[in-house]
């Protein structure tokens, strides 16, 4: 939504480039990404202090006794190939090919969705195993955290398949996207390959390490 | 600044005023802080005075010499500062240390425990610590009895929100954190009536919730002790009735009135009539007069208005007058 | 670009707006400087707000046993008197300040993303709304402005009260999701900044040339980015744990009330330097202007205030030096809490040696500012007393701290807003405020201040605890606390003089018409006329010193003294040499191809002003976007129904911000 000020920035400014020769659009993401870092950082600081944590009557199961590690590997493979498809969009845009590049945003995007429904289906098994979201301060700091990071995959899948709808719509139009346009890909690329990092780690310090 | 340096205000609750030697190492570094403070800012007003007067705009010297700067010094104003934070670190850290020291072998050790809106002492046979779980010998509330000469050794936690226990003649804050005990010292030199009252905002009457140390002699403190520690005394005559209307409330839901049994939610009052303060130390008991019974009785009836956000609840429909002066004469008999 | 707009049928559900004059047009407003006023005006009916519980909570404690508040009155009071100000009132102004002046100084046209610039207002402006809507549903937040758990987690209130009306107990939900709002402005308009300040300086605009205001806001953007997600992240726990009985900060459940602690300050110790840091950066502005000399030590001025920034993140823990931390730890934050007053010397040593050979003149801006440094300093020294751990268990949760940091924000940040608001305003609005007015608001502010918050110094250390809605009488605390309520009724006074000084000069259209550099300035933004046209600069500067402008009007002859050029000297277009003296005649320059006033030209299709200078056009989204966010936090404090609506204009924001261009 905010790379819609791409041409907008480049044309009303031709008559000096930025200072740092990035464009605006990616130095924002950039230090969006930075405060993003603090903001999974504080989530994850907080399971890590909650993890061994519950009231002094619990009976319920704690996160790390209901994990599934081989379920949760097949999930987090998901989202490592989403990676790889994110680059072959880019490259494939890069190149001039708009069709390929909507293409791999698909199929981004549904490794995206495959990887919440997962999610979604860990968190219903983690339920009916009687670990409800209020019964623990570890459950709720997991459930707060890994919800949290669903939520950023999602709007990354909604994010992805409004870019290949828009250029599906230039392309109608006849003006189909080039290379000049790659910025905007790789711009919600980068956001993508960050969501992703931040699952590896969630996964290692919260799935893996015990 | 320079007043507050100068404080007299001998009011019972002034930081400025210690009474005793952990209260006395924290004043002697506010002593050194505030005059080092206090020299740096007069040195400082005076340059900026100077530069007002002596560089104000005049005719004829509208244009000034441009500086630019000047990098020695630059490097002198970093470097002086911090050599001189750095040896008033010294005495900083070293206090730090003294404060967290073990305390004597002698000391009396109480837990205080926070509630909405009054001070708990649980006073203790041992020290508590990760092996020893100390048998809780009595418990009062609102004034603090502790011997003069002796270290107090305080563990302070809370059962609700966050209050700090502050008697600032005798000690900084210890905040009382639900969930964590904390260690603090303290100690006064000579009898006395101390002041305090909680330093963190804790709900409605935060302001009201008032604590009393009150400083005996080794003697006179045995005695008290011993006093806390006999048995409830058996009530007789109106008291009698009095006891029947308490149990029939069920008050001994919330106040034990036969020696500590288990942390309550409200103040044990089995020894109750060897206290003055009750209500987070701002009502005065008056035992035996009739402004002191008339306050207590306005407090039973309605406690939450006669102090907002107290959490014993309103009994004004549930007693009668003649119950009411019963439950007095039972609290009275409460020695 | 004009036909453009014409033959695009506009896919959005509003018509584009057009104008870019008129009441109409600061709602749909993208330009920094109407936002910037925005920005201010907003912050300043805030602080009326502000200031009016601190006056009734002075009104209370003049007496002991005051009776105008109940307790519970009193604590929402003190408890949005903070909020207000530090969230409402401060981070506006810096917000405010920085959007007009900053672009200006850099010598750019515009902001990197004039639209998210816009949202950032608007997230701010119905946050701050939404937050204290709570006063109509059911009374507002009463945990303090720090809203230490679990007392913010609980009801507070009496289980009477609380039965059965909808909203009631909910201040404290309300507290944190407006925070959140408010936040999410705050960040945008961070990364915005940050992305003005790193791509968009004009040619020649190094950063070690950058007005040292520019980067005080370039530092506080920074610190913002990592802080806001720190707090946010503090409060969505805090909301779960309110809303859905979750315990990440009460002991039920295994919680620990401290996690709240450590969020909240080290977030809300970069916080205090992203209060303070703007008001240094205005006084770096007005004192080698008033001074006629340039700043001492500039590249010392900046590094302190970079390291300022970045020592604000080890000093958290100082407010908690009486929760048992442990010795250690204590010892850690107590001497990194001491070192951080070495950089915050180094300012103040380079301001006075700024001043010293000088040729002072005491215009009101600088009264401010030179007070400024005064009270700054006793802020300061009582905050290096603080850092001495074992007597600030003493201090701390007393009236000490309450002195200590409103000299520092109060006298400190205050000052220099109302110093900045005094020197920049003809810039503004193209008129100056009146001295004489001016003269008497600063003495009025200055008497008030000393008058309200010295006393406080010595109540603190006599052991008068804050946030303590009654004290008996008895203890000797009468005399200053009654100092202290006649001290902020003088403050009060003196904000209806600055207020009366407004009107006089633009509501009245009295004040003198100022011209383009009525202080004989330094920076760029003085080189533009007042106020600045849509494009600020007809043709984009060319940057060859530290202090440009100063530099085209005046040279050094061989012994370092101040030599005034004969002619404009400067080959830029929008340079003049004199300050023009009407509004009316504005001489743009030699080069002949400046327009004259853009909002003349500013309504002919698309949006340029005929010299091939292209804006970015107004939009609604931004707005629409905003109103969103309170029916969200309605809907999620009371009936999931109200999140329709909020979920409609969000998408509409979203939706229609996607399909318009942001120039067309």
């Amino acid at each position: 939504m905010k790379g819609s000020d791409v041409s907008a920035v480049s044309t009303h400014n031709d008559e000096h480039a930025s200072s740092t020769g990035y464009s605006n659009n990616k130095v924002a993401m950039w230090a969006f990404l930075g405060s993003e870092c603090l903001f999974f950082g504080a989530f994850i600081s907080s399971y890590l202090l909650y993890k061994n944590r519950a009231g002094p009557a619990a009976t319920e199961p704690y996160p790390k006794d209901l994990f599934d590690i081989p379920f949760t590997s097949v999930t987090s493979f998901i989202l490592l190939v989403s990676s790889l498809s994110m680059v072959l969009a880019l490259s494939a845009i890069q190149k001039n090919d708009p069709r390929r590049m909507r293409v791999w945003l698909v199929c981004t995007a549904a490794l995206g969705m495959l990887f919440v429904a997962c999610q979604v289906f860990e968190f219903t098994e983690f339920l009916r195993e009687g670990m409800s979201p209020a019964s623990s301060v570890a459950a709720t700091a997991f459930y707060i955290l890994t919800g949290i990071h669903g939520a950023h995959v999602t709007i990354g899948v909604l994010m992805l398949l409004g870019q290949a709808g828009a250029s599906l719509v230039d392309e109608r139009r006849g003006a189909p996207w080039t290379a000049a346009r790659s910025e905007g890909v790789e711009i919600f690329g980068l956001y993508w390959h960050f969501v992703d990092i931040v699952w590896i780690i969630i996964f290692t310090v919260i799935y893996l390490i015990k | 600044m320079l007043v507050a340096g100068c404080s007299s205000n001998d009011n019972g609750q002034n930081a400025l005023k210690p009474k005793g030697k952990y209260a006395e190492k924290a004043d002697n570094l506010w002593e050194i802080s505030f005059w080092i403070a206090a020299a740096v800012g007069v040195l400082v007003f005076l340059m900026l005075i100077v530069a007002m007067i002596k560089f104000r705009h005049r005719p004829g010297n509208e244009n000034p010499k441009q500086v630019h700067g000047n990098t020695a010094m630059e490097i002198g104003w970093t470097i002086a500062p911090a050599i001189l934070l750095a040896i008033l670190s010294v005495p900083s850290v070293k206090t730090i240390f003294e404060l967290a020291d073990d305390p004597a072998s002698n000391a009396v050790h109480v837990r205080v425990v926070g509630h909405q809106y009054w001070w708990e002492y649980q006073y203790l046979d041992s020290e508590p610590t990760d092996d020893n779980v100390p048998t809780v010998l009595f418990a009062t509330a609102n004034e603090l009895v502790i011997p003069t000469e002796r270290d107090i050794a305080l563990y302070v936690t809370s059962i609700d929100v966050i209050h700090s226990f502050w008697i600032p003649s005798l000690a900084g804050k210890q905040d009382a954190v639900p969930g964590r005990e904390v260690r603090m010292l303290m100690a006064a030199d000579e009898p006395g009536r101390y002041l305090g009252q909680c330093g963190e905002l804790c709900g409605l009457s935060h302001a009201n919730m008032r604590a009393v140390a009150l400083a005996y002699d080794e003697a006179e403190y045995q005695a008290w002790v011993e006093g806390q520690m006999a048995p409830p005394v058996v009530p007789t005559g109106l008291a009698t009735e009095g006891q029947a209307v308490f149990t029939e409330l069920g008050c001994a839901g919330c106040h034990g009135a036969d020696g500590f049994d288990g942390e309550r939610f409200g103040p044990n009052l089995t020894h109750v009539a060897s206290r003055d303060l009750y209500a987070g130390a701002i009502f005065d008991f008056a035992w035996g007069t009739p402004e002191g019974a008339a306050q207590l009785k306005a407090w039973i009836a309605n406690a939450p208005g006669e102090k907002p956000g107290a959490t014993m609840k309103e009994y004004s429909g549930a007693l009668t007058a003649s119950q009411l002066d019963a439950l007095v004469a039972y609290l009275e008999s409460l020695t | 670009m004009a036909a453009s707009s014409i033959q695009a049928p506009s896919r959005a559900l509003l018509r584009r707006p057009k104008a870019t004059t008129g009441a109409l047009s600061w709602f749909t407003t993208v330009d920094h400087k109407k936002l910037g006023i925005l920005y201010i005006v907003t912050a300043a009916v805030f602080m009326g707000i502000g200031g009016l519980e601190a006056i009734l909570i002075r009104l209370q404690l003049a007496t002991p046993d005051g009776t105008i508040l109940t307790a519970s009155q009193y604590n929402q009071a003190f408890t949005m008197h903070g909020t207000t100000m530090v969230f409402l009132v401060v981070m506006p102004l810096a917000a405010g300040f920085g959007n007009y002046l900053m672009p200006l100084q850099i010598g750019a046209r515009d902001v990197a993303f004039p639209r998210i610039n816009a949202l950032g207002y608007w997230a701010f402006l119905t946050g701050g709304l939404f937050l204290y809507s709570s006063i109509f549903l059911g009374g507002m937040a009463s945990g303090g402005w720090f809203g230490y758990a679990p007392l913010s987690t609980g009801d507070n209130l009496a289980a009477s009260a609380l039965a059965g009306t909808p909203f009631v107990g909910s201040g404290q939900t309300f507290w944190a999701l407006g925070l959140i709002f408010t936040g999410l402005g705050s960040l945008v308009g961070a990364i915005n900044f940050i992305v003005t300040i790193v791509n968009m300086r004009a040619p020649g605009m190094r950063l070690m040339r950058m007005p040292v205001f520019t980067w005080m806001i370039t530092v506080i953007s920074f610190l913002l980015l990592f802080a806001m997600p720190v707090i946010t992240v503090a409060l969505i726990e805090m909301f779960v744990d309110r809303q859905y009985g979750t315990s990440f900060f009460t002991t039920a459940n295994g919680g620990d009330p401290l996690l709240w602690q450590h969020l909240f300050w080290i977030f809300g110790h970069p916080e205090v330097y992203i209060l303070i840091l703007p008001g240094m950066g205005i006084v770096s502005e007005i004192l080698p202007t008033a001074a006629r000399k340039p700043l001492f030590g500039y590249s010392f001025v900046v590094f302190s205030g970079v390291a300022i920034g970045f020592m604000g993140w080890g000093v958290w823990a100082h407010h908690m030096f009486a929760t048992g931390l442990g010795p250690v730890a204590v010892t850690a934050f107590s001497l990194s809490t001491m070192f951080i007053a070495v950089p915050t010397g180094v300012k103040i040593f380079n301001w006075i040696a700024t001043l010293w050979g000088g040729a002072i003149k005491f215009t009101v801006p600088m009264m401010f500012s030179i007070a400024f440094i005064g009270l700054f300093v006793v802020g300061g020294l009582s905050g290096v007393t603080h850092a001495f751990a074992a007597h600030d268990r003493q201090q701390t949760d007393t009236y000490y701290i309450v002195a200590h940091f409103h000299y520092v924000l109060f006298g400190g940040g205050m000052m220099a807003f109302i110093g900045g608001a005094y020197f920049y305003f003809p810039k503004m609005f193209g008129r100056m405020l009146n001295e004489r007015v001016g003269k008497l608001n600063f003495w009025l502010m200055f008497i008030g201040t000393n008058l309200t918050f010295g006393p406080m110094h010595i109540l603190g250390l006599e052991g008068q605890p804050r946030r303590t809605y009654t004290y008996p009488e008895g203890l000797n605390w009468e005399h200053w606390n009654l100092v202290a309520t006649i001290g902020s009724l003088i403050l009060a006074l003196s904000f209806v003089v600055f207020l009366g000084n407004w009107i006089w000069s633009i509501g009245m259209k009295k004040g003198e018409i100022a011209g383009d550099d009525p202080w004989d300035g330094r920076t760029l933004e003085w080189s533009i006329s007042s106020p600045p046209p849509e494009y600020n600069f007809a043709v984009v500067p060319q940057v060859e010193n530290r202090d440009d402008f100063w530099h085209r009007k005046y040279t050094e002859d061989e012994n370092g003294f101040l030599v005034r050029r004969i002619s404009g000297g400067a080959d830029d277009g929008a340079t003049k040499s004199a300050p023009t003296t009407t509004l009316e005649k504005r001489d743009l320059g030699d080069a002949g191809d400046g327009p004259h006033d853009g909002d003349d030209q500013g309504d002919h299709g698309g949006h340029g002003d005929g010299h091939g200078i292209h804006l970015p056009n107004p939009s609604y989204h931004p707005l629409v976007l905003a109103l969103g966010l309170p029916f969200i936090g309605w809907g999620l404090i009371n009936h999931w129904g109200l999140l329709i609506p909020g979920a409609i204009f969000v998408f509409w924001g979203v939706v229609g911000w996607m399909l318009e261009p942001a120039s067309e």
